[in-house]
């Protein structure tokens, strides 16, 4: 039955997992971010848990590894290889200004490419691990 | 018994050989230590290292430094070299012509030639022409792709479009009909209208196949000869990049200006020669070679060689308390470059390479004030301190206790400001030279060529091997190995080419791919150590020819090189050269020559003649510490 799966035939995308909370303008910049660098994101919608759990859920579900989470409060950026209470950008309400969520889609899109990320002092500290 | 210690202060590094005798001649090694020079060569700082070098070796030991008998130190070779690049050439842009740059994503594919207009003239614009849409930053893309699209409906011919964000592909993604967009375009606001202008933008892969022939562009823009001509320079700063857009201007021009850079003037012992440094290092070298052997460099004033000559004798004039009218450069290597450098007048910062020659010079005087150095240390320490052996010769003591040498032995001191060398004939006579460029000048053609402005990580690269992070766990080395990380690595690391150094991976922050960056460090280190080792040996072989040497030991800190060593040795090999890195006393690799020359010296002098047999038997190693 796995072959007949309706997944099966979907184009490979990096998933957003979005709790009705999020506003469309979040989904729409990051959107927009990915789709600069060309490459297909898919969204869908969910009743319960907290973004980082969603953002885990997402990339574990994604056939490019990569998955966002969303709610009104925070946006995480998670990769299927990354332990679940280490993601790789975690972005509280505060920082989600226009040109940080580009970056975030771009960023994810970059990491499904392999190419340099685009940094900035808000995306490095949010990083959950401490780098020198 | 006595214990004496060597001590070499080099241009780099301090080093020191501890040595246990009978008196009789007999000697032991018992330990070494290596630390980095305090200051400039010859001057009092210097003790601190030394003193530290000192009480590193003696921990091994479990002794104080009072139970040391005496410190010999080396008469160390007074030479400084120092390193500058001349730029020759320079691209300007006198009326805004052309945009050639890598947006990492620019929209739309193909070629579209029409004339420039503003987004906002679009709706009046006139039917019977080709237009290329200029879209700047103010104007959000779906706005942008809007206008596009009703112009486009009312019949209007759109083959193009410039935006100046990066948002090409969100643009070209709204359109009804596909058009070449290049984004990213910094100084949208010079780029004039009403002029005849084409866009390319190649498929991913590609790099632009029109705009970059000179032939393609006369064709597009109907140009006679003498315009072509001139259009030659855009072509070529346009070779390779992904999307370009070139434009018509009435008094529209492109330059290559050529730079004045000066002239040298080399004055050797029996002849002179002038030359312009704008004719490049080949005919510097060659008439360097013809002057030979050369008594003095001049540089002319003002320029960047002028400068760095005047900044060599000065800090070799202090050094010596000598007029710096008696301090003369000696030797020069000159190098020929290619360095990527803004264009001046660019519309979207982009680079052209132009051609340099990067030069460094030698100067050498007659002795450094090392008594005075000595003095100081026995007063410090109350040890006697003895100057003593020439360097060169100290050299080459240390150098034959490598297994599988005897004289007649030619050593090559790959250094940092100088490569020298030295030959010694089966009758104990020494012959050596210096000559400008070293470890200090492969790092200056690192960083200028990748354009790095950044010194401290030109001399990692030229140091370490590259990898390229290739996912969040692992890393391709250079070699094609692959490495996988305990842990994600630091974001700033991925996707980039990172130095592998000791203390982990040191990404570089330029968008040059992994084996761009390789060649450019070995052909640096090509073009300044394997051109001098060849320089070095034919001034000091019999009669010039180098196979007349058998045996050539590496030594000084670019022999610890991970491919230099393998590059003269390959070199060497046409010659019929046995060429290797020392190892000294069998366990320092290729350090600690000189020191643990000093002390074999000594024993030479217990046993009053000057026997090269010390060298090897009876040596005990210490072990480094």
């Amino acid at each position: 039955m796995v072959s007949n799966a309706p997944e099966y035939y979907e184009r490979p995308a990096v998933l957003i997992f979005k709790m009705p909370s999020t506003t469309s303008d979040v989904i729409r910049e990051i959107l927009l971010g990915i789709e600069e660098e060309g490459i297909p994101a898919k969204v869908q919608e969910k009743q319960s848990g907290l973004p980082v759990n969603l953002a885990k859920d997402a990339a574990d579900g994604s056939s490019l590894n990569v998955g966002i989470g969303t709610s009104a409060a925070e946006v995480v950026v998670h990769h299927r290889d990354l332990p679940l209470d280490s993601p790789l950008f975690l972005l509280g309400a505060e920082k989600l200004t226009r040109a940080n969520l580009r970056c975030i889609g771009a960023n994810a899109a970059r990491l499904v490419k392999g190419n340099p990320l685009a940094l900035n002092d808000d995306l490095l500290r949010s990083a959950t691990r401490n780098f020198p | 018994m006595t214990t004496i210690a060597g001590v070499d202060i080099g241009n780099n590094s301090t080093e020191v050989a501890i040595a246990r005798t009978n008196g009789k001649g007999d000697l032991q090694v018992l330990s070494s230590a290596l630390v980095r020079t305090v200051g400039i060569k010859g001057t009092l700082q210097n003790i601190l290292g030394v003193r530290d070098a000192l009480d590193r070796a003696i921990k091994s030991l479990g002794i104080s430094l009072q139970s040391l008998d005496m410190v010999l130190l080396n008469e160390a070779t007074p030479v400084i070299g120092d390193v500058a690049m001349e730029t020759i050439t320079e691209t300007v842009i006198t009326e805004s012509a052309m945009i050639g740059h890598n947006p990492s994503t620019p929209g739309g594919l193909g070629l579209g030639c029409g004339v420039t207009i503003r987004l906002e003239k679009l709706g009046k614009a006139s039917l019977d022409r080709a237009w290329i849409v200029i879209i700047p930053g103010t104007v959000d893309f779906q706005e942008a792709a809007a206008r596009i699209n009703r112009a486009a409906a009312s019949k209007v011919t759109i083959v193009g479009a410039i935006a100046q964000k990066d948002d090409g592909v969100l643009i070209h993604n709204r359109l009804d009909q596909p058009i070449p967009i290049v984004d990213e375009v910094r100084h949208i606001d010079r780029i004039p209208v009403e002029m005849p202008a084409a866009v390319e933008v190649a498929a991913p892969g590609r790099s632009i196949y029109k705009l970059s022939n000179p032939y393609d562009i006369a064709t597009l823009f109907d140009l006679d000869p003498e315009e072509t001509r001139h259009v030659v320079p855009i072509a070529r700063a346009l070779m390779g990049t992904r999307s370009a857009v070139v434009i018509k201007t009435p008094r529209g021009d492109i330059q290559e200006r050529r730079i004045p850079a000066g002239k040298l003037l080399l004055m050797g012992k029996n002849r002179k020669a002038e030359v312009e440094v704008t004719d490049g290092a080949e005919a510097i070298m060659a008439q360097v070679k013809r002057v030979a052997p050369l008594v003095e460099i001049r540089a002319q004033q003002g320029t960047n060689a002028g400068g760095m000559f005047e900044k060599v004798r000065k800090v070799m004039a202090d050094l010596t308390d000598q007029p710096v009218t008696a301090v003369r450069v000696q030797d020069i290597i000159a190098v020929d470059t290619l360095v990527p450098q803004t264009v001046v007048g660019c519309l979207a910062g982009e680079c052209a390479l132009s051609n340099a020659v990067g030069l460094a010079a030698m100067v050498e005087t007659h002795k450094l004030p090392m008594q005075r150095l000595a003095r100081k240390l026995k007063e410090e320490t109350g040890i006697p301190v003895c100057v003593g052996g020439v360097e060169a010769e100290m050299a080459i003591l240390g150098a034959l206790t490598t297994p599988g040498t005897k004289p007649p032995l030619a050593i090559l001191d790959l250094g940092g400001g100088s490569t020298d060398a030295s030959l010694i004939k089966e009758s104990g006579d020494i012959r050596s030279i210096h000559l400008a460029g070293a470890g200090d000048m492969v790092t200056l053609l690192i960083d200028k060529e990748l354009g790095l402005e950044d010194l401290g990580l030109a001399e990692q690269i030229k140091f370490y091997p590259l990898a390229k992070v290739e996912s969040l766990f692992h890393m391709r080395h250079e070699d094609g190995t692959v490495q996988f990380f305990p842990e994600a690595v630091d974001p700033r690391l991925f996707g980039r080419v990172v130095v592998v150094s000791d203390d982990g991976p040191i990404p570089i922050p330029i968008p040059e791919p992994l084996p761009k960056i390789a060649s450019i460090r070995k052909e640096a280190k090509q073009k300044v150590f394997v051109r001098n080792a060849l320089r070095a040996l034919e001034h000091i072989a019999p009669a010039g020819n180098i196979r007349l040497i058998h045996f050539v030991a590496l030594v000084g800190g670019s022999a610890l090189d991970f491919e230099i060593p393998g590059m003269i040795t390959d070199v060497l090999m046409e010659y019929g050269v046995v060429t290797g890195r020392a190892n000294v006393r069998g366990i320092e690799g290729p350090r600690n020559a000189v020191a643990t020359g000093l002390v074999l010296s000594q024993a030479n002098r217990e046993r009053g003649k000057f026997d090269w047999s010390v060298t090897h038997p009876n040596i005990t190693s210490g072990r480094q510490s």
